[in-house]
Parts: structure tokens; C-alpha cells; sequence
């Protein structure tokens, strides 16, 4: 030990600028938010609670039932079941995510052809029964919109 | 009688206006050390969090108190009350103005007494340690117990500078034998930094927080403790800060003396002055391990303490 | 030296720390026998977060399976699917675009920064510096809102793709990263001054879990715990993988064998990763994002809808995956815990048909009961933090 570090640690140099560093902070303004009160905001790409959407000019659903989405998911959170009109054509009668078992991975999103279900930028659904925790059909279009 | 009646109003104010300060302490060290890590502290209950603590209070009173199975029921019953009541004890000397108007007892060996009665609280924790039959609070008491121990000898060391000086060992003497000349704190500088270091340890206050290192011991002695039960090692914790920040007021910054403002400000900027510092050192550094804090009690505060009484005896006696 | 050892068996005491225990990091079950407050031994218990992970790739698709990764060191989640992404390309000889090896080693490196940056706060909590924890979370933000940014996520990413990474960068990018960086030297001085010389920092990271360069190889321990005891090595450079040769960077070693040379080793482990992204922004090459492999790439939404070829091309990538030959690799990066390995075993169906998980967490705290032996119980939460253990990582 020099005599320069004797000097430092005699005098508690090093806790001096230790609290010199916590004294400075103290002036300066918090970084934290109040979180509940103030909204955070996601950023666009957030990977959210899911969405159906709808066709802009003709109103129908965009879903065309190819059940992509059913079949990516890693941890079988979608159930689509699917039945024919008259005319012939494919019909999705049901459209359920399982938001708990879902694990956000956004692969339904990325592998849909039509860009039917999306994330939405929703990170926090609350519900007071267990049961509600399931999105339906209609609840997911609700959700969505219109493009 | 009317004697007797003033005797009651002054410990029932200060009681009162002891344990509010307490209440406010520990909104002003969540607060202050929030502040200092760049984060608000406490704001949602009542205008900017005015109003947590006594929230807190009330939480901590409605709180369910559990007692572990195992536990010796009435050792861990009488524990907390062992550990608060001392504490309380130990404000009856402390002068809140010049002239002692509103102290309880002026005892002629105050500072002494308050040592003495303050060091009973360790019998609270080691109690506790030993009521709530569980290896972690024994093991927190234990620590504490030789903590209190140890670094209470430093505590008195240091202050018996301040004794030679002042020739007195009452608390109003003391500090009315400073407003003459300058404060202690200038000829007794190593006595106060010795005074320091101790209080804090004494206090079980970071750096020195063995006793309750929450993340070694959880929370050393009081893990086993609820509700109201935790409440009081709580306040005697903070009172005990406010103790031994009344005796560094006194001791060695000249008690209630100062310029222009009133006396009890004066005394009331001074303790809070010593709290902010408590605060900020919680705010600042890691934690000593067990035997180091041993070491640096035994090895290097009290021959320090020593020291510092030997220079003050030559000095007292050639000059 | 340790008056533990000639005690008799009797006069000890059992504890058991954790699993619900602040500074075991998680779910980490430890059973000490003290002497007092010395150690005389530790028993180590794991498990308790198990979730099989690499019996659920045996049954997912592999593409399906790369969300997954993530959750087992979910401190740095974006070096897990990294190194399964680098096994499978090995496997079936995908060469990834620059740019997207670039991009995979700037949030690698943001993601070793943010486990550093977790493990200076804990480890500074556990020994008592609770400022240093809310620091070091305030910089871990920044990344985490840059991670969130890119990836959509903030702890689970899901961004990298076999072949490259599911999108490119959105605007704004390189901004954000360059602020990081110049924000994050001055921010590093604050917890430097806090701690590196501070002499209760000194006194209790001094000679703490000596572990020497000999027993770190015999346990098979990695990273910068390893570097720690002086050993030179570092998998992106005796290794390298994802175009880590292209970076000038050095790897921090100490002789200390101890908690305070480990902690030095990773602050300037932080310093190094800020170069390399420091470089990789200044030299980010255009191009694709993801490689033009028929196997990994899916064909644009567009195409799919207007050619029959493309569409059962779309729909078959999706609904079976795609099949690496049969055969078996290994393929290991450095994570910021220490080296992780993926060894895959393949039998040419779209599932894997072994994978194991070469964790570092679960190594590094092999020689625990080696290091704290002796030393008194506040020592073992400063030895387990040192470790920079993550329970996800070690129970798989
Ligand atoms: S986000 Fe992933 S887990 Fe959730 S429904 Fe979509 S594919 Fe399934
Ligand atoms: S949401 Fe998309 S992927 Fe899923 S069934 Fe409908 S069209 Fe197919």
C-alpha cells in the first residue's frame, strides 16, 4: 500500500465516494413510472393478447379456416372447428384461443396466410373466472377490426 | 400532584411525539433512499404517500399474529415487549432545549443511564431468537446479542472524552457546557467518528445489519414474527435510532444550542440530520460479514476509543 | 485451517436454505452443515423447475420448439434459441445472410449485458448494496425496451428463425443501441464506484469461494466463472460462431481464483460485449434478413395466394416442418453464464429425436460445496451469486 492509498483509506476515501455517488442521485428525477395510474405503452410489435380481423370492403370475416394457426401452435392453444354452407363454401363456426395455455410465441400471426389473426398490443387481460380466460369467436373479432 | 400530573403530560408527549417520528421515520428512509436509487418511494396513500405509514400501522395491527407451534409461547410473547420498552425508557433524559425544561428526568448520569437501559433490549432479542425455536431467529440472536455486546463497549468508550470535558455525565450538563466554548465534536473528532460507527452497529443498521441480513438470515431474529408482535421490534428499532441520535446531538454537536432559531428546531435538525445519515448509509453500502464486523469492533474501534480517552486525560491534565 | 473439520459429527447443525430463500436465486434447495457459522458441508438440491424441456422437443416440430429455449436461461433468453437456430443450421448446412448474424449478435450480446447487469444487482443485494440493484436494473430497462422493440417481447423473444431472424429491425434501431451505448460507460462508473473499491465490498468478495483454475476444469465449469480462475476460454473466440471473428474484442481474465476477481472479470466482460456492439452497428451490412433456404423460409403471404405451387409449398412448411438429415451435431456458444451446448440428434423426421441441453447454470454450481467449505453462512449467498446461477437453467 502506498502512502497515497494509506492516505485514502484513513480518511474513508473510498466510502466518501460512495456516498458521494448515491448523494448525487438523489437530485436527480425518478425514472420510475407509477405503473397502475400511467399506461405502458407497448411498443408496436408487442406480441399481445390475439385478435381476429375483418375484410375492409366486404365486412366478412378474413378467417378462411386452413386451420394453419391450429396446427403451429406449440402448445395447442387454438381449437377451430369448421363446417360447409349450402353453397359448399368452408365455414369457421368456432374460433377459440385458450389465452392460458397460450405462450405468446406469435407463431399463429406470422403463419396465417391472410393475416386473419393478429397480437395485439394488449398485455394484461384480467378476469375474475378462470373460465373467462378463453376467447371466443366473437370476442376475438371484437377485439380486431377492420383492414 | 401538580407535579406528578406535568411529569405524565411530558411522557405521554413524548411518547407520543417519539413513536409519530418513528411512524415518519420510516416513511422518510423509504423516501429518502427511494430518491436515491432514482424511484419515488412511497405516493399513492394520501398526498405524495403522506399517509403510508399509517397505513402500515394499521395493517400491522389488524394482521393476524401467528405463533409458530413450536414456540415457547410466552418467551415469544414477552420478547417484543422486552425489546420495545427499553427503548422507550431510554428517552426519559433526553433534553429537547437549553434550559431541560421538557425533559422527563434529569438523571446526573443520563448518558450512562440511557446506555444502561438501552443495552436491555438485547435480552428482547435473544429472547426471540430462543422463543421462536427456529434455527434462523437464533442464529439472528445470537449475532445481535454479541453485536450489542461488543459494540456497546466501543459506545461508552467514545463518549467518555465527552465526560472528561464536561465534567458531567448528565445530559443538560453536557450540552450547556458546550454552548459556552465550540462543540465537541471539533476536540473529540475521533470520539465521535468511534461514536459513529458504533451507533450504527449498535442499532443493527447497515453496513452492520447482521442480525436481520435479509438475504443470509431472512430476517434473523423477527422472521417468526406478525402483525403487531413485528411492529414493536420495528419501533424499537427506529427508537433506538432516535436514541442514539439524540445522544450524538447532545454529546457532540452542543445539544439544543444554535443561532436564530428556537432551541427545540435546533435539537430536532440535529437528530434528523443523524437519521438522514443512517438512511443514506443503508442506501450506500454492502453489508460486513459477521466476523469482520467482530474484528473491526474489537481491533480497531475500541483501542481507538482508548486512544482518543488517553489524549483527552493528557490534554485535560497539562493544558 | 477450518476448525469445522475436526469437529464432531454431533455438535453440527442442519439448515436448509431455500427453496424459498431470497438469495438462492430462485428455487434452489441447500442443505448446510454448520458449525456455528462456519460450513462444513453443502448439499445441493435441483429440480424443483423442471418442466422436461427436452422431452417437449422430442415432441414439438422444431420450429415449434424455438419459443421454448428462452424459458430455460430466461435472464439472457435470446442466446438459448440462438444456439438451438446455430445447431439446426449446422445440421442442414444453412448458410445465415450477414445481416442477420449480425443482428443475432448485437441482441446476444445486449442479452449477456442484461444477464450481467442481473447479476451485478443480486449479487450486490445479496451482500447487501441494495442501490446497486436498482441501478443496474435502470440500464437493464434500456435493453429490455430495445429487446421489446425489435422482438416484440420483453423476456421472451421468439425472434430468431432457422436461417436468420423472423423480421428485420425496425427503423430506429441502430439509434436506440448507438444511446445505449453512450449512456452505459458513465452508468458502469457508478456501480464501480460503489463497489469495486469499496472496502466492504473488498472485505467480503476478497478470497471468498476460491476456486482454482485445475478444480474449475476438472467441474467442468464455463464462462466467466472459469475465466475467473484465470482459464483463457471463451467459445466466440476458440470457436467462433455467428461471424464472431469479425469482431476485435478481448477476453477479461483473473488470477484472483476468487468472488472479487469473477466480479471484475464480468464487469469488463460488459465493457467488451458494449465493443462488439459497438462494431456490429457501425458495420451492420444490408441484406437479407433470413437465409433463401425452400426448407426454413416461408414463401411471402402474397405469392402464396396467387400460385398453387407456392401455396402447397406454404402450407406443407407449415403443417410438417421441415426434416434435417439423419444424423447428429453439437453445437455450443457462450452464453453469459458460461458455455451452452445444444447436441442434436436427428433420424430425418421433422421432430428431433434426442435433444440435450448442455446448461451452464447446472456445471457452475457443481463445485459449490468445493468453494464455501470453511467459510462462515454470509459467504455462501456472496458464492452463490458469484456462480451467476439461474434456477431455469439449471432444472431445465
Ligand atoms: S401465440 Fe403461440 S401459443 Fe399462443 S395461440 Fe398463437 S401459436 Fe399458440
Ligand atoms: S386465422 Fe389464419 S391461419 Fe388460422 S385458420 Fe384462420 S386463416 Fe387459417
Amino acid at each position: 500500500m502506498g502512502i497515497k492509498e494509506f492516505i485514502g483509506w484513513v480518511t474513508l476515501k473510498d466510502l466518501r465516494q460512495g456516498l458521494g455517488v448515491t448523494l448525487k442521485h438523489l437530485r436527480r428525477p425518478v425514472v420510475t413510472y407509477p405503473y397502475p395510474k400511467q399506461e405502458f405503452l407497448a411498443e408496436e410489435r408487442w406480441r399481445g393478447l390475439h385478435t381476429l380481423w375483418k375484410d375492409e370492403n366486404t365486412g366478412l370475416e378474413r378467417c378462411i379456416g386452413c386451420c394453419l394457426c391450429e396446427k403451429i401452435c406449440p402448445n395447442w392453444a387454438i381449437t377451430i372447428t369448421t363446417s360447409h354452407a349450402d353453397d359448399g363454401k368452408k365455414v369457421v363456426d368456432e374460433f377459440i384461443v385458450n389465452a392460458g395455455r397460450c405462450l405468446y410465441c406469435g407463431f399463429c400471426a406470422e403463419v396465417c396466410p391472410v393475416r386473419a389473426i393478429r397480437q395485439s398490443t394488449d398485455y394484461a387481460r384480467k378476469v375474475h373466472k378462470r373460465g373467462d380466460i378463453i376467447l371466443n369467436k366473437k370476442e376475438l373479432l371484437e377485439r380486431g377490426g377492420q383492414d | 400532584m401538580p407535579a406528578l400530573l406535568l411529569l405524565a403530560i411530558k411522557v405521554i408527549l413524548t411518547v407520543t411525539v417519539v413513536l409519530l417520528t418513528v411512524a415518519y421515520c420510516v416513511y422518510a428512509e423509504r423516501k429518502v433512499i427511494g430518491h436515491m436509487q432514482q424511484r419515488p418511494g412511497p405516493q399513492f396513500v394520501g398526498w405524495r404517500g403522506l399517509l403510508q405509514s399509517p397505513a402500515d400501522v394499521l395493517k400491522l395491527i389488524i394482521k393476524e399474529d401467528i405463533v409458530p407451534t413450536k414456540a415457547d409461547k410466552f418467551i415469544h410473547f414477552i420478547a417484543p415487549v422486552l425489546c420495545l420498552v427499553p427503548a422507550v425508557l431510554a428517552l426519559a433524559p433526553i433534553p429537547f432545549n437549553k434550559s431541560g425544561s421538557l425533559l422527563i428526568a434529569d438523571i446526573n448520569i443520563g448518558v450512562l443511564y440511557i446506555l444502561a437501559v438501552s443495552e436491555l433490549g438485547i435480552f428482547g432479542i435473544i429472547l426471540a431468537g430462543w422463543g421462536s425455536n427456529s434455527k434462523y431467529s437464533l442464529m439472528g440472536a445470537m449475532r445481535s446479542a454479541a453485536q450489542m455486546v461488543s459494540y456497546e463497549v466501543a459506545l461508552g468508550l467514545s463518549l467518555v472524552g465527552v465526560f472528561m470535558m464536561s465534567g458531567s455525565m448528565s445530559m443538560v450538563e453536557i450540552s450547556k457546557a458546550q454552548s459556552g466554548s465550540v462543540w465537541y465534536i471539533l476536540p473529540q473528532f475521533l470520539g465521535f467518528f468511534v461514536y459513529c460507527v458504533a451507533a450504527v452497529a449498535e442499532t443493527n443498521r447497515t453496513p452492520f445489519d447482521l442480525p436481520e441480513a435479509e438475504t443470509e438470515l431472512v430476517a434473523g431474529f423477527h422472521v417468526e414474527y406478525s402483525g403487531m408482535k413485528f411492529a414493536f421490534f420495528f419501533l424499537a428499532e427506529y427508537t433506538n435510532m432516535i436514541v442514539v441520535s439524540s445522544i450524538a446531538a447532545t454529546c457532540f454537536l452542543g445539544g439544543a444550542s444554535g443561532w436564530l432559531l428556537p432551541p427545540l428546531v435546533w435539537y430536532l435538525i440535529k437528530v434528523y440530520a443523524f437519521l438522514f445519515i443512517f438512511f443514506w448509509l443503508r442506501a450506500t453500502f454492502p453489508r460486513y460479514r459477521y466476523d469482520q464486523l467482530m474484528e473491526i469492533g474489537w481491533k480497531f474501534l475500541i483501542p481507538l476509543a482508548l486512544a482518543n480517552v488517553v489524549i483527552t486525560a493528557l490534554i485535560k491534565a497539562y493544558i | 485451517m477450518c476448525p469445522a473439520k475436526v469437529m464432531p459429527e454431533k455438535r453440527r447443525v442442519k439448515i436448509h436454505m431455500g427453496p424459498q430463500h431470497p438469495s438462492t436465486h430462485g428455487v434452489l434447495h441447500l442443505v448446510l452443515t454448520l458449525h456455528g457459522e462456519r460450513i462444513s458441508k453443502v448439499e445441493c438440491e435441483v429440480g424443483f423447475l423442471h418442466r422436461g424441456m427436452e422431452k417437449i422437443a422430442e415432441n414439438l416440430q422444431y420450429q415449434q420448439f424455438l419459443p421454448y429455449p428462452e424459458r430455460l436461461d430466461y435472464l439472457s433468453g435470446l442466446v438459448h434459441p440462438m444456439a438451438l437456430c446455430l445447431t439446426v443450421e449446422k445440421m442442414m448446412d444453412i448458410e445465415v445472410p450477414k445481416r442477420a448474424a449480425y443482428i443475432r449478435v448485437i441482441l446476444a450480446e445486449l442479452s449477456r449485458i442484461a444477464s450481467h447487469l442481473l447479476w451485478l444487482a443480486t449479487h450486490a443485494l445479496d451482500i447487501g448494496a441494495m442501490t446497486v440493484f436498482m441501478y443496474a436494473f435502470r440500464e437493464r430497462e434500456a435493453i429490455l425496451n430495445i429487446f421489446e422493440m425489435v422482438t416484440g417481447g420483453r423476456m421472451t423473444f421468439n425472434y430468431f428463425r432457422f436461417g436468420g431472424c423472423k423480421q428485420d429491425v425496425p427503423a430506429g434501431f441502430v439509434e436506440r443501441v448507438n444511446q445505449f451505448i453512450y449512456d452505459f460507460p458513465s452508468r458502469m462508473q457508478d456501480y464501480e464506484t460503489l463497489l469495486t473499491n469499496n472496502r466492504i465490498w473488498l472485505l467480503r468478495t476478497r478470497d471468498i469461494g476460491h476456486l482454482s483454475a485445475e478444480d474449475a476444469i476438472n467441474y467442468g465449469v464455463t464462462g466467466s466463472t472459469l475465466r475467473g480462475s484465470g482459464v483463457d476460454y471463451d467459445v466466440r473466440k476458440e470457436f467462433p460462431y455467428s461471424c464472431y471473428e469479425e469482431f476485435d474484442v478481448e477476453v477479461p481474465l483473473s488470477d484472483r481464483c476468487d468472488t472479487y476477481g469473477r466480479y471484475l472479470v464480468r464487469l469488463e466482460e460488459m465493457r467488451q460485449s458494449l465493443r462488439i456492439i459497438k462494431q456490429a452497428c457501425q458495420n451492420l451490412p444490408e441484406g437479407d434478413i433470413i437465409a433463401d433456404d425452400p426448407r426454413v423460409k416461408l414463401p411471402k403471404k402474397e405469392e402464396a395466394f396467387n400460385n398453387m405451387e407456392t401455396m402447397i409449398r406454404y402450407c406443407c412448411s407449415v403443417m410438417e416442418g421441415f426434416s434435417p438429415p439423419a444424423g447428429e451435431t453439437y453445437m455450443s456458444v457462450e452464453a453469459p453464464k458460461g458455455e451452452l451446448g445444444y447436441y442434436l440428434v436427428s433420424d430425418g423426421s421433422p421432430k428431433p429425436y434426442r435433444l440435450k441441453i448442455r446448461v451452464p447454470s447446472l456445471l457452475n454450481l457443481a463445485p459449490l460445496d468445493l468453494m464455501s467449505r470453511g467459510h462462515l453462512i454470509a459467504d455462501i449467498v456472496a458464492i452463490i451469486g458469484t456462480l451467476d446461477i439461474v434456477l431455469g437453467d439449471v432444472d431445465k
